[in-house]
């Protein structure tokens, strides 16, 4: 095969090379392993090729390449859509792609494919460190561009600056882009596609141990930021979903049960918040205890759950309002009551045995409620993240016999007690506290404050939250949850890292607020804040095009007259004028050292018929800019004189 | 670039142009074939500079002096320098008198309008440096005591580049000295034919008789000082002699001084050339004059220097 002529230096083929597989690399452990190595020798290739002299891959090579990677995606993922198939494909396709790049048409194609390339690794993480990472394949992408367009070779020092000052030089108007452009409601990342790790976060239910996974879990859930006062500790209970059924060992929602508008009825102060939620690949959305209104991007229920519209695979950002004194649905409907009473009867024997004595000791249900907390304080009731593990009769075996475990224990056992006793309860999870960050004014909640805690209907009350850990572990509530266990769980978590995991919490938090999630809905808030209220997206979108318009224009104005001698002077520009004009006309252009009685000497020579249009034109060319000897009026004549010049070949 | 015969309308304010003229013609009759060398001659010493005259023995380089002289109406002494000749030989003596009892100066042939100084670069620095005084200040001292040239005074030297056994090459501090530095060159094969046809130029050089005297001489120099210069001249000039500096042809660049010969040397060549300003092409023409004994080419480089020197010119575009 004949050897094609690379167009193109060989630093620029590596300024390419690197900046491809710098964006490559993120991608090559979420791959499966052959699409790495294929791509990863590929690129090697090429390489070789351009440094080496290696042989060059024929299209005998090529295109079966092409096909069984093709093949290979699909058999691998069943797919060719959606964000691993596509990524995968992509990047087998952009790595042959290269192999195939010599001129410089297709090495251009392989710097705008880098870019997107680049775009990419946004689709599985929105993080600061991946989009610091990301600067440095977009630098050598654009030093590859830089390099592509200059005529001489230059150091790679050089190269990389001249990267680095472009993309500064592309900062101000990224950023007025990203903050002033109208957006989708969503950013692209929260396209809801596959994910490859699941994601711990608050289930629809909730069984014996169910909660340990995220105890242990001490990353962060979500953050909020309230626009007053934050409430105490003891009144952050963040709702998540409301359990309804439970079958003897685990408690599920009710989907039908919880449908219907939310009757309530506010009586404290109305908190205003925002909540940024991490992914956690579902649709239920937190809220301070108790939502009183449906959040900006989703719904609300009459159990007063919130959802998104669809689920959350990217940091989804809302604004709630919530009263932490309310009574919430003072009537309860015969069904209802029915399925907060409901139990399963061959399950926890004694337990129901004790809800009956109870029933006939109080008839009250505030004394029943009153005294069961009491009993869970006062008897020998343990608060452990290792609980023994329970049998079939999980509540019997808890209550009366191992008296140890954690939320889930007691709030599922409070319940079942409850109900027992005929009174309406259900078991709502979600998280309790979180840790107010000063540096940032706002609380971040992590998945290990996951909290399940009991509700009982009480008449004309409503629902009213009991939660019976406060009984045996108040500290777990007033403090946290740390409090409530004996040992740091992790290297990172010693108390002096406090402030410094605060401090680059804070950090996340406003990148979270500002750039990850920002979105429709806080673009309109920002521009509301700016004094910008009534702007259409159509009005909005024309002010942008033309200012953009304007400023490109006006730039290339200023880089085309610098261009021009560096002179905004008229009599220059005149002068170039009539050489350009007679340079059209045939004549040699003006070297850059030829003056102006050289330049008429010739020009006469070349059109002695002009003879004295020439003259006349260099006499005041001379006398206006030399000479300096005559009136201003000169430059008048010398434009008159400079656009009637015909020339006759 | 180079134009002496510009057919331009020009305005002609130079006094006494036609006086001029007839001079030029005059010494052009002597030195058959060096219209340009010669006009570039009287725009220095219109300039008020000293000549520096670089070529082989033979090629008319005391004539053109001589015939200068002349026309011009001024004293002409000439030096032949060697390197026994003294200061005192240059300068004068101050002998005792025994007919009034007094020490008397003798003056030497510095004391002339013209001062030719043949092959400068045979005598001793010594000798060399006792011109420097009279070049820079118009001025000697003998004694202790000073003594004023007459006016105009103009040194033009001639040196050999080709033979330096036994020559002291003049220091760049002399060189500068001279506002230009000609070479005359071998004359075309039609001047060489007329040269062997016509009379001998010894006589020739005797029967010039002035065109100019010295006040209208001094007038024309005024007049030089008149010239406009403007400012996009000026930025023209400023990127010559920048641009001499950065290059990295010259080890090093031209002096402030060198940029003021260069302005006066353009000036006084626009004003033989009949016009009251100086234009882009006037600064190239005497640019070589003023440039090609001052820059100094960086070692290992083999091209000439009269061709870097152009070069120079090609590289800096007109502002």
């Amino acid at each position: 095969m004949k050897r094609p002529t690379e167009y193109t230096r060989p630093a620029t083929v590596t300024w390419l090379v690197v900046g491809l597989f710098l964006a490559l690399l993120p991608h090559y452990p979420r791959l499966p392993l052959w699409v790495s190595l294929l791509s990863a020798c590929l690129v090697i290739w090429r390489v070789g090729v351009t440094w080496w002299n290696w042989p060059l891959a024929s299209a005998v090579v090529r295109i079966p390449l092409t096909v069984f990677a093709s093949v290979a995606v699909f058999s691998h993922y069943g797919t060719v859509f959606g964000r691993d198939a596509g990524v995968a494909l992509f990047v087998t396709m952009l790595s042959l792609k290269l192999l195939e790049s010599f001129r410089r048409r297709d090495l251009l194609l392989v710097a705008s494919l880098s870019y997107f390339l680049i775009v990419t690794h946004f689709y599985y993480s929105q993080s600061i460190p991946v989009a610091l990472y990301m600067i440095l394949p977009l630098t050598a992408t654009t030093a590859a561009l830089i390099d592509m367009q200059a005529t001489i070779a230059a150091p790679p020092s050089l190269r990389w600056r001249q990267g680095i000052v472009l993309l500064a030089q592309a900062v101000p108007l990224m950023v007025i882009m990203f903050f002033m452009f109208p957006r989708l409601a969503n950013p692209f990342w929260n396209y809801g596609g596959s994910s490859a790790e699941m994601r711990t976060g608050l289930g629809d239910r909730m069984s014996p141990g169910s909660f340990t996974d995220l105890i242990i879990d001490d990353s962060t859930a979500f953050r909020v930021k309230f626009q007053g006062a934050v409430p105490g500790q003891k009144d952050l209970y963040w709702r998540g979903r409301v359990l309804w059924d439970y079958d003897g060992t685990t408690w599920n929602t009710d989907w039908v049960l919880s449908q219907g508008i939310p009757r309530f009825e506010g009586t404290g102060e109305l908190l205003r918040y925002r909540v940024t939620l991490e992914p956690h690949d579902r649709r239920v959305l937190l809220g301070l205890d108790l939502p009183a209104k449906r959040p900006t991007t989703g719904l609300i229920n009459q159990d007063f759950e919130l959802f998104a519209r669809k689920e959350v695979t990217g940091v989804h950002s809302y604004l709630m309002e919530s009263y932490t004194e309310y009574i919430a649905s003072p009537t309860l409907d015969a069904a209802y009551r029915r399925a907060a009473l409901r139990l399963p009867d061959d399950y926890n024997p004694l337990t129901l045995a004790f809800g009956r004595q109870l029933r006939r000791r109080f008839p009250s249900d505030v004394d029943l409620i009153h005294y069961v907390l009491t009993r869970f304080n006062e008897q020998e009731f343990v608060y452990s993240f290792t609980p023994p593990l329970l049998g079939r009769h999980a509540v019997d075996e808890f209550l009366f016999d191992t008296r140890e475990g954690f939320c889930e224990h007691y709030a599922g056992a409070f319940a079942v007690l409850l109900r027992a006793a005929r009174i309406p309860a259900r078991v709502v999870i979600g998280y309790q506290g979180g840790v107010y960050n000063p540096a940032g004014n706002y609380v971040l909640v992590r998945h290990s404050d996951a909290h399940a805690w009991t509700e009982a209907h009480l008449g004309e009350r409503g629902w009213v939250r009991f939660d019976p850990t406060a009984m045996v572990a108040p500290e777990r509530i007033r403090l946290g949850l740390s409090a409530a266990l004996p040992e740091p769980r992790s290297l990172f978590n010693r108390p002096w890292l406090r402030p410094l995991r605060l401090g680059f919490d804070a950090i996340q938090n406003v990148w979270n607020e500002w750039v990850v999630s920002y979105d429709s809905e806080r673009r309109l808030q920002f521009f509301n804040s700016m004094g910008l209220t009534e702007t259409s997206t159509r009005n909005l979108t024309i002010g942008l095009v033309v200012l953009a318009t304007l400023s490109v224009l006006g730039i290339a104005l200023i880089t085309l007259r610098r261009l021009a001698h560096g002179s905004l002077d008229p009599l220059v520009k005149l002068y170039q004028q009539f050489a350009a004009k007679l340079a059209r006309a045939g004549l040699k252009a003006r070297r850059p050292n030829e003056g102006p009685i050289d330049y008429a000497t010739r020009a006469r020579k070349r059109f002695p018929a002009q003879r004295e249009d020439i003259d006349r034109i260099t006499a005041l060319y001379t006398g206006l800019r030399y000479a300096e000897a005559l009136p201003d009026s000169a430059l008048g004549d010398l434009r008159l004189a400079v656009r009637a010049l015909t020339v006759k070949t | 670039m180079l134009h002496t015969d510009t057919t331009l309308p020009t305005s002609g304010v130079a006094p006494h142009t036609q006086q001029l003229h007839a001079a030029m013609a005059a010494v052009d009759e002597v030195v058959i074939g060096k219209k340009h060398q010669v006009r570039l001659a009287f725009a220095c010493l219109l300039a008020d500079g000293h000549l520096l005259i670089e070529d082989r023995p033979g090629v008319g380089k005391t004539t053109l002096a001589h015939a200068l002289a002349r026309v011009l109406g001024l004293s002409f002494r000439r030096i032949q320098f060697t390197n026994d000749i003294l200061p005192a030989d240059i300068i004068g003596v101050t002998v005792y008198n025994r007919s009034n009892e007094s020490f008397d100066f003798h003056p030497g042939p510095v004391f002339s309008h013209v001062l030719l100084a043949d092959e400068i670069n045979r005598a001793t620095p010594k000798t060399q440096s006792a011109l420097l005084e009279a070049m820079g200040e118009h001025q000697v001292t003998v004694d202790g005591q000073t003594r004023s040239l007459p006016e105009p005074f103009f040194v033009i030297a001639t040196q050999n580049p080709i033979d330096f056994a036994g020559t002291f090459p003049l220091p760049d501090s002399q060189l500068d000295r001279f506002l230009a530095r000609l070479e005359l060159g071998y004359p075309g094969a039609d001047a060489e034919r007329e040269l062997l046809k016509s009379k001998d130029r010894q006589h020739l050089l005797k029967s010039i008789e002035p065109k100019l005297t010295v006040e209208q001489f001094r007038d024309l120099q005024g007049a030089v000082l008149k010239v406009n210069v403007s400012d996009a001249l000026l930025d023209y000039l400023q990127a010559l002699i920048q641009y001499s500096r950065d290059s990295q042809l010259f080890s090093a660049g031209l002096s402030p001084r060198a940029g003021l010969a260069l302005q006066r040397f353009a000036c006084a060549w626009a004003l033989l050339n009949d016009r009251d300003h100086c234009l882009p092409e006037d600064v190239q023409a005497v640019f070589p004059g003023v440039a090609g004994h001052r820059l100094r080419p960086i070692g290992g480089l083999d091209t000439p220097k009269s061709e870097l020197v152009d070069q120079l010119l090609k590289d800096v575009p007109i502002p």
